[in-house]
Parts: structure tokens; sequence; C-alpha cells
């Protein structure tokens, strides 16, 4: 590109450049920035959306941080998104490495593994909150490994979490594995022939071939995979309704609960720019963790 | 040994493969199966993994107790809408912001739009009702579109394949007199189509199942989303479990057959944006 | 005599002892009616198919005695989104001129939030009431009493449903008992009963004894609130602005009902859903009811042979020792105006006259809703229900509610899981329930 920004326009069509991209930003900055502005400033009131807002300074702030049901929000959305984040790094991973040279088993079992993934999540949630019935079919799937399930798992607070996980789990896999299917497809042979070359075992190839080289594609699956855990809704209103005793009370649902169902505006504003900080944060950080070498 | 090893390697993945496509497979059967069951057979003990006596009353009854068939225009009105108006935009805006152009804060306004795709949803989410209530939006078609007209998604994914056409295309075009709006439909527009009918697939299937929003401002049965519908059908006295499942399988049916049929679009807008960069 | 079954006797009997005792229709005290000007009302209801039919009645026949109103009826479509739409069409500054509450809470919300039309003292007299006490002379003493907030009227009754418990005798005769004689006095009675009463096929639960529902708050509220007065606690202390859940009273009324589940081998916590259908058919031996109970109970059966009104037995919460008052749970629902309306004296008079008298009688013949008026103190003497129920009554409170119910509930709500399917501790469970709603109660 030419030295900096020294003309607006470089050639007589570019004016249209700016022509064609106004609506575009007008929309963005009336659905995005305009809103995001007035959370910001709803965050600093009391508001129930019939009288007038009322001026609180850090008030909903200093509340959400002592109020336990935040707090217990906050720490089982990081439970989800921790935990979530591991199974569906290491296991699709696994799977790909496993499955990404068999070439026509591979469009099938794609086309397959994808079908959960396109899926609206309340028809997920609605089939799997049966599936845990007890009795039901995971009792009977689980029988037939000698395991016994005497309990449907989304009626008890220690467990409805991890029920909640596995669903998630189910639903998502497919899309991990065709991801590291991809990134895994476009390392060139010649990286793998140079360490044959040298004598590397298939760990040692992995080590020092393929892992690295997944840098962008481990960096972007991260990412998704973060930003799509925590913005989760769907599964913990519809299953379980946050509970039982709020063990699936996660921050989306504690948002969308404060706002609407107690008519709190302003304490769920704060607590979504929390989340949002949050959210810009671990992006940050994982894409320091993750960042390619520049070699 | 070599071969041994090779062979037990295939047997293993097939084995995988398999595994993997039952364990996928069984809910959804399991879905479809118990929407053609009875109540009453729903229950039995031990389960009935295929209906004894396969019906489709539940169906029946899904469509003669309930305005079903409105639940379904209103999911296809509205996802049909947004997705159009997002392909065409993010096109729009991906030319302007491509190669093809340069204008001062181009760059600038690029990063501020690829921003947003960091914003969660409820970030935005109580203004938005605000102001759809000051619109006088609330419970209507309005509400639920307008937030969903164009995504910062598309505007990148149209950006990065309209940067592949080449310049000189376009200079042509302008040599020959042509004007912009004219060169955006009959030369950019063709070529990044495939990548916009994946788009429009995604946004399309997105929509479709989005329930957050919708839960937010729909408030009347007139004007309620097949994903809604599946969500209120589970009461919690009790549920008619056939009647929900048979509500899933017409839920899910569009989004499988436009899958089946575009499968690799499918998966290729998914995967596709940053495992370039 | 089977005290069920004299509802529907007792329809037919006092349907012509009420056209006998009414005859001429509403009896509205005369006064200055004067405008005839037109009036246009929008009535918005939740659904329940035998009300929304008697309303349309009542509609058409008010609208034929005072031809300058028009009245528009919509019941809602179902009931899980009734109180957002409300809520959603207020927020926008419109909304229907009545409507009902989805919870009796609900009313001082929605006074809180200035939404509601309360009935002045002008209003009455428009309406031909010379004070209010003319206007409580309608009901049965002290009941409109509990429906003021902050001193203000602003809401009638809708539905006053009084809870009693309900014994299927099939349940009861499984496990070698006569429902009619060994029902519980005692709370100490109901866990025995109950533990008596479960029963299991080795693994498989065959039937329940008492249930106890992990719905919602309400449903939270509705069996223990009884024993939770009777042990001497509350929810909120007598200041309203401190929680008191946590308690004594509360800590023993949470550990009974744990306990009770326990007693049960944890059978109302395992027991999968359609409660009301296996009620219906004896394969839960008890649980809590009202006078809309039976009606459900018939279209859960579905059919099935082993449903029967006679079946059924109620009879009144239990007692604990040293308790002088049952203090059964009402469930109420009000009808509110609509602060933005045009109309508030027409409003309020179509209100009333709908609740009372005559029509009040109507409520109950077809609906099933018994609304505590003057008019059913007077069918009393000759309706052994109708008395029943008002004696009940006088024995009997309304369900707690609050201007900020709906994160209050949540929080008992979320302690009664935490001890119905935990082993933590009771009075740590309650001690985060308090702090929960006394956040609750701050600004």
């Amino acid at each position: 590109m030419t030295s900096g920004r020294a003309r607006l326009f470089k050639r007589p069509w570019d004016v249209w450049g700016l022509i064609f991209v106004i609506p575009g930003l007008a929309y963005f900055i009336g659905i995005f920035i305009y809103p995001t502005v007035r959370t910001i400033g709803i965050s600093f009131t009391d508001y129930n959306l019939f009288t007038p807002p009322v001026w609180s300074g850090l008030h909903n702030y200093a509340t959400l941080f002592q109020q336990g049901i935040f707090l217990g929000s906050v720490k089982v959305t990081a439970i989800y998104v921790v935990v979530i984040g591991v199974a569906n790094y290491v296991l699709p991973f696994l799977v790909a490495l496993l499955l990404f040279r068999s070439r026509p088993v591979l469009g099938i079992g794609r086309a397959v593994f994808f079908l959960p993934v396109i899926l609206p999540w309340v028809v997920v949630s609605a089939i799997w909150k049966i599936f845990y019935l007890s009795p039901g079919p995971i009792g009977f799937l689980l029988g037939l490994v000698g395991l016994s399930y005497p309990v449907n798992v989304l009626t008890y607070p220690g467990t409805a979490l991890w029920g909640i996980i596995a669903t998630a789990f189910w639903k998502s896999f497919g899309f991990y594995v065709v991801l590291f299917l991809t990134g895994l497809n476009a390392i060139p042979e010649t990286y793998y022939e140079a360490a044959d070359m040298d004598g590397a075992n298939a760990i040692q190839r992995f080590r020092s071939v393929t892992f690295p080289l997944m840098r962008s594609t481990s960096l972007f699956i991260a990412t998704v995979n973060f930003i799509g855990a925590i913005k989760e809704f769907d599964p913990f209103q519809v299953m379980t309704a946050g509970g039982p005793a709020r063990a699936t009370y996660v921050l989306t649902l504690f948002i969308y609960e404060t706002a609407f169902k107690f008519l709190r505006m302003g304490r769920a504003a704060a607590a979504s720019l929390i989340m949002c900080a949050a959210i810009v944060l671990v992006t940050v950080l994982q894409f320091r963790l993750f960042r390619p070498e520049r070699d | 040994m070599e071969r041994l090893t090779g062979v037990l390697l295939r047997v293993l993945r097939y084995a995988l493969i398999l595994a993997l496509g039952i364990a996928v497979l069984v809910p959804l059967l399991w879905m479809v199966s118990s929407s053609f069951m009875r109540h009453t057979e729903f229950f039995a003990v031990p389960i009935h993994w295929l209906p004894h006596q396969a019906n489709a009353e539940a169906y029946g009854r899904l469509v003669l107790e309930q305005p079903f068939a409105r639940y379904y225009m209103n999911s296809i009105v509205i996802s049909v809408v947004v997705s159009l108006s997002s392909v065409f935009f993010a096109t729009l805006t991906g030319f302007a912001l491509s190669s093809k152009y340069s204008f001062a804060g181009k760059n600038a306004v690029f990063v501020f739009i690829l921003g947003t795709m960091l914003l969660p949803f409820e970030l935005i989410m109580i203004p938005l009702y605000i102001m759809m209530r000051a619109l006088g939006l609330l419970n209507t078609y309005g509400a639920v579109i307008i937030p969903g007209l164009l995504g910062a998604f598309g505007v990148f994914l149209l950006r990065q394949t309209i940067n592949e056409i080449p310049g000189d295309l376009l200079d042509a075009g302008r040599i020959d007199g042509a004007h912009e709006l004219i060169l955006f439909a009959r030369i950019v527009m063709p070529l990044a189509m495939p990548v916009m009918a994946a788009l429009l697939i995604f946004t399309f299937v997105g929509s479709w199942n989005s329930y957050f929003w919708p839960l937010v401002v729909i408030n009347s049965e007139r004007l309620r989303t097949l994903t809604l519908a599946v969500a209120y059908m589970q009461g919690y006295y009790s549920t008619d479990y056939p009647l929900v499942m048979a509500a899933a399988v017409l839920s899910s049916l569009p989004i499988m057959l436009v899958f089946a049929f575009s499968q690799r679009f499918f998966i290729q807008s998914m995967t596709l944006s940053g495992l370039k960069g | 005599m089977n005290p069920v079954r004299t509802f529907v006797l007792a329809g037919a009997s006092a349907l012509l002892l009420a056209g006998s005792l009414w005859a001429g229709g509403s009896k509205e005290p005369t006064g200055a009616m004067a405008s005839t000007a037109p009036v246009s009302l929008t009535i918005w209801t939740h659904t329940h198919a035998p009300a929304n039919a008697y309303l349309q009645k009542l509609v058409l026949q008010f609208q034929k005695d005072h031809p300058n109103f028009t009245l528009s009826y919509e019941p809602a479509a179902d009931n899980d989104t009734y109180e957002n739409k409300l809520l959603a069409a207020l927020a926008s500054g419109g909304g229907p001129d009545i409507f009902n509450t989805a919870s009796f809470s609900d009313m001082y919300t929605f006074a809180g939030l200035g939404q509601l039309q309360e009935i002045t003292p002008q209003i009455l007299s428009s309406m031909g009431f010379s004070s209010a006490e003319a206007f409580k002379a309608q009901y049965v003493p002290g009941i409109i009493d509990k429906l003021y907030y902050n001193g203000k009227l602003y809401g009638l009754y809708r539905e006053f449903n009084i809870f009693g418990l309900m014994l299927n005798k099939l349940a009861f005769k499984r496990a070698g008992l006569d429902a009619t004689r060994d029902y519980p006095r005692t709370w100490d009675d109901l866990q025995s009963l109950a533990k008596k009463l479960t029963i299991f096929d080795g693994d498989k639960l065959v039937q329940t004894g008492m249930y106890e529902p992990l719905w919602n708050a309400d449903w939270t509220l509705i069996p223990i609130q009884p024993l939770l007065i009777q042990n001497g606690g509350a929810i909120l202390d007598s200041s309203g602005k401190t929680a008191a859940i946590n308690q004594a009273g509360g800590v023993k009324t949470f550990s009974y009902f744990r306990a009770l589940a326990r007693a049960q081998n944890n059978a109302p916590v395992k027991v999968p859903e359609d409660v009301w259908a296996r009620f219906s058919v004896g394969d839960v031996a008890m649980y809590v009811g009202s006078t809309w109970t039976m009606p459900l109970l018939k279209d859960s059966a579905k059919g099935d042979a082993r449903f029967s009104p006679d079946n059924f037995v109620v009879v009144p919460y239990p007692k604990a020792p040293g308790a002088d008052r049952v203090d059964a749970p009402i469930q109420a629902l009000v009808w509110c105006v609509n602060k933005q309306t045009k109309s508030p004296t027409e409003a309020w008079r179509f209100v009333n006259w709908m609740t009372t008298g005559a029509q009040a009688v109507g409520w109950y013949n077809e609906v099933g809703y018994l609304l505590p008026t003057k008019a059913m103190m007077d069918m009393a003497g000759s309706n052994a229900d109708v008395s029943r129920f008002l004696t009940l009554a006088k024995d009997a409170d309304l369900l707690f509610a609050h201007p900020r119910y709906n994160e209050i509930g949540s929080a008992i709500f979320a302690a009664w899981q935490a001890t119905l399917t935990t082993d933590d501790d009771v009075q740590g469970i309650l001690d985060k329930a308090a702090q929960q709603i006394n956040e609750a109660l701050s600004r």
C-alpha cells in the first residue's frame, strides 16, 4: 500500500466505497454502538422500565460483587466454560488425528457429525431432557454397559450441570472435529516427509510438526469455543431453568432474569458489561497464548 | 508388522467412526421414533426404542390443537427476511471494505465492525428492548428482525472473498464507463455467489434456531416461532412427550433438508473464516 | 357423604335456588348511574376454558343490559406468557382496561410500579355505595381488607381458592387404609402415612405417598405455608424489611419436608412428571387441591377407568400440636384496572357487577370458583360445600405476597429444591435464602 492517509480518496471511484459502506456502518452504530453506550449509562441507574431511571452511581456494581446469586452464576459459568473448552479441544483433536487420513468415510462421517450442530438448541434440549429421565433411554443404554442410572441427573444440583455439559458436548463435537480436520489437512505433506526422514515416531511427529502448525487453528477454535460457551443460554433455560437450586444458573440466565423477571435493568446492564469485559479479557489472553511465532 | 498395524489402525478408524456415528444418531432417531408413539407407550418399561404400534396421532394433534402452521410461517418469514438482508448488505459492505476501494478510515471501520463480533447480545439487549418499545415494535416481526439484518461475520467473510477477485476485472469495467453499482451487480455479486449462498444458509439456520431474543420480545401466540413453541410445550406440571417430539421433528425438518442438499457449502461457511488467517 | 361429589349436585340445586332468590337479574344498589355515554373496555385474562366461557356469557349479558358499553374480551393463548404479555403491554403504555393478575403478588408489583387504578371513594359513590363499609358489606367480613396495599384498594377477587389436602381412596386402599377414616390430623400423621403409602416394586416406584412439588415458588408455598405459620415462622419479620425464613420456625418447617421426602425413600423427588395424571388414577396417594382441581384431574385421567370424583376426599391441612390455627393457604387472583384506562369508574363498575350477586353464584356453579360474597354466604345455608369452604376460609390466609415476589419467590424455591435434593445443612440453605431475600428487599 502507498503512503498513509494523505488523501480521502485515492481514485475517483473510491467515493463509492464510502457510499456503499454507509448503510452497514449506520446499522452497526445504531444496533451495536448506540445500545452499548446506553447500557453503560443504564448500569449507573436504578431502572425498572416503568418509572424514569434514577442515578445510583456504582451501586449496581458494588451490589453485584456482594450478591450471592451473581457470584454463584459466575462460578457456574466458569466451570461450564472451562470444562466444555477443554472437552471441545482435546477430544475432537484426538478424533481428528485418528481420522484425517481416511478419505471416503470422512465425507459421510462429517455429514452425520454435523447434524447436532445445526439443530436448534431448543430441540436438542427437549430431546435430552427426555433422554435423561429415569427410567429412560440413558438408563437403558448405561445399563447395557453395566452402569446404573438411578435418578434423573437434571434433578440434583450436584449432577445437573454435568448433564448439560454432556449434552452441549454432544451437540458441538462434530463442529470441532471438522474444524480440526480442515486444519490438519492444510498441513503440507512435505513437513511429514521431513519428519519421517529424520526417523520421528508418531508422538514426536505430533509434537514437532502437527501441533505447532495447528496454532492458528487452535487459536480460532479456542476463541470460538469460549465465546460460544459463555454466551450459551438456551439449554440452561429450557432444560433446567437455572436449577435445581441454581446449580445451572449461568451468567446469561442471571442477566435475563434480573432484567425481565426482576425488572432491575440497571443491575442487569452492569452484569452484562462485566460479562463483556470478561470476554474481551480472555480473548486477548488467548491471542497472547496461541500467537503463532513470527519466525 | 507394518501392515498389521496399518490394518489395525484402519479397523480402529472405522470402529471409531461407527461408534461416534451411533452416538450422534441414537438421540435423533429416538426423537423421530417417539414422536410416533402414544403417550402410554412412551413410558413403557422396558423401554420401546421403536413404536410397537406406530401412529401419527401426535402430529395430528399438533396441527389441530395448536396453530402450528402459524408458527411455521412466523419462523419462515423472519428467517427469510433476515438471511436475505444479511447476505445482501454483507456483500455490499464487504465490497466497500475490500481491497477494491480505498478511502480514509476504511481499515478503522473494518476493525470496528469486526470488534462487534465480540459483543455478547446481552450487552445490547436492554437498550434494544427499550428502542423497540419506543418504536411500538414490541410483539411484532420487526422487533425480531431488526437486530438480525446484518452481521459482522458476513461482512468479514464477504470482504475476504471479494479480496480474491482480481481488481483488473473491475478496472476493465470502469474503463468501459460502467457505474460502480453495475460493477457490484454484474461482476462482484456473481463471482461471490457461492460464498453468498453459503452465508445465506448459515444465516437462515442461525435465525431459524434463535430463541433468546424472540423469547424476550414475542409475547403473543400469533407471532410465536417454532423454537418458542417447542419450549412452551414443556410445561412444568406435565409434558406431552410425543407431542413435543413431533414438534421437534417438524421444527428440524427444514434445516435437515437444507443441510442435506448443501452440506458442503454449510460446513465450508462455518469453518471457513479463521483458518486462513 | 363425599364432599367432592356434592360440588356437582350443589350446582344444580344452587342454580334453582339462585334463580328463585335473585329473580330478575343482577341486584345492584341503585344510585347515580347517570351517564349513558358510550364506553369501550378491553378485558384480558389468563386462560382456563370454563372461566373463559362463563366470562364470555357475562360480557354479553352486561352489554345487553347496558347498550352503551362495548366490551371486548381476550383470553390469553397460554398461561406461561400471560404475565410477560401484560408486563410488555403495560410497559409500552398500553394494555387492556381490565385484567386479572397472573398471581396475587402481581397486584402488589403493578401497584408499586404505578400501573393500577385504585378504587377511590369517588368511584365507590358513582357505583352507588355511600361508603367503603357499604361496599365491603357485599362480602364475607374482613375479606376485602386483605386486598389493600399501601392503604388503597387495587383489586377485587376473581379467584379465591382455598386449599386442602386431597386424598385418593384407591391409593389408600392399596396400602390397606381407609382415606375417609385414616386421614392425617397432625403433620407426624402425614409423615407416617406417607411412608406407608409409598410403594416400591423392587426398584420401580409404584405409588407415591405425599407428593412434594418441585415446580415453582407458588407451588412451594402452597404445601409449606401452613406449617410455617403453625411453627411460628414467617418469610419476613414483622417489620417486613428483613428475611425471617432462616429462623427456628423456617428451619423446622423445611427440615420437616425433607424428612417427609426421605421417609418416602425420596419418591417425591424421583417421580417423573405428570403428577396430576398419576394422582387422578391413584398412583399418588396424597396431594393438595382446591375447587378447580377436580376438573383438572378428570382431564388428566384421559378417560382412564380408575378415575372417578368419588375416589377423592378433601380434608383440612394437618395441625401441629400447640398451634391454634391451621392457616390453610388461599390462592387468590384479582381483577385490576389499568391506570391508563379512560373509564375507571365504568371499568370498576363492571368488575364489581361481575364478581358479586348472581354473577358470583354463577362463577361457582359453572367454573368452581368460590367468591367470598354475601350471595355465597346466603347460599351456604343450603349448600354443604360452600358452607365448608367458607368455614375453612375463617382459618385460612392468603399466600405470601410482596411487590418483590419474583425475587423472594426465586430464593425460596431455590432453597426448597436444595432441601429436597441435597443433604446440605438446612440452616445453611435457609441462611443463603435469607441473604438473597434481604438483597431483594434492599434498593
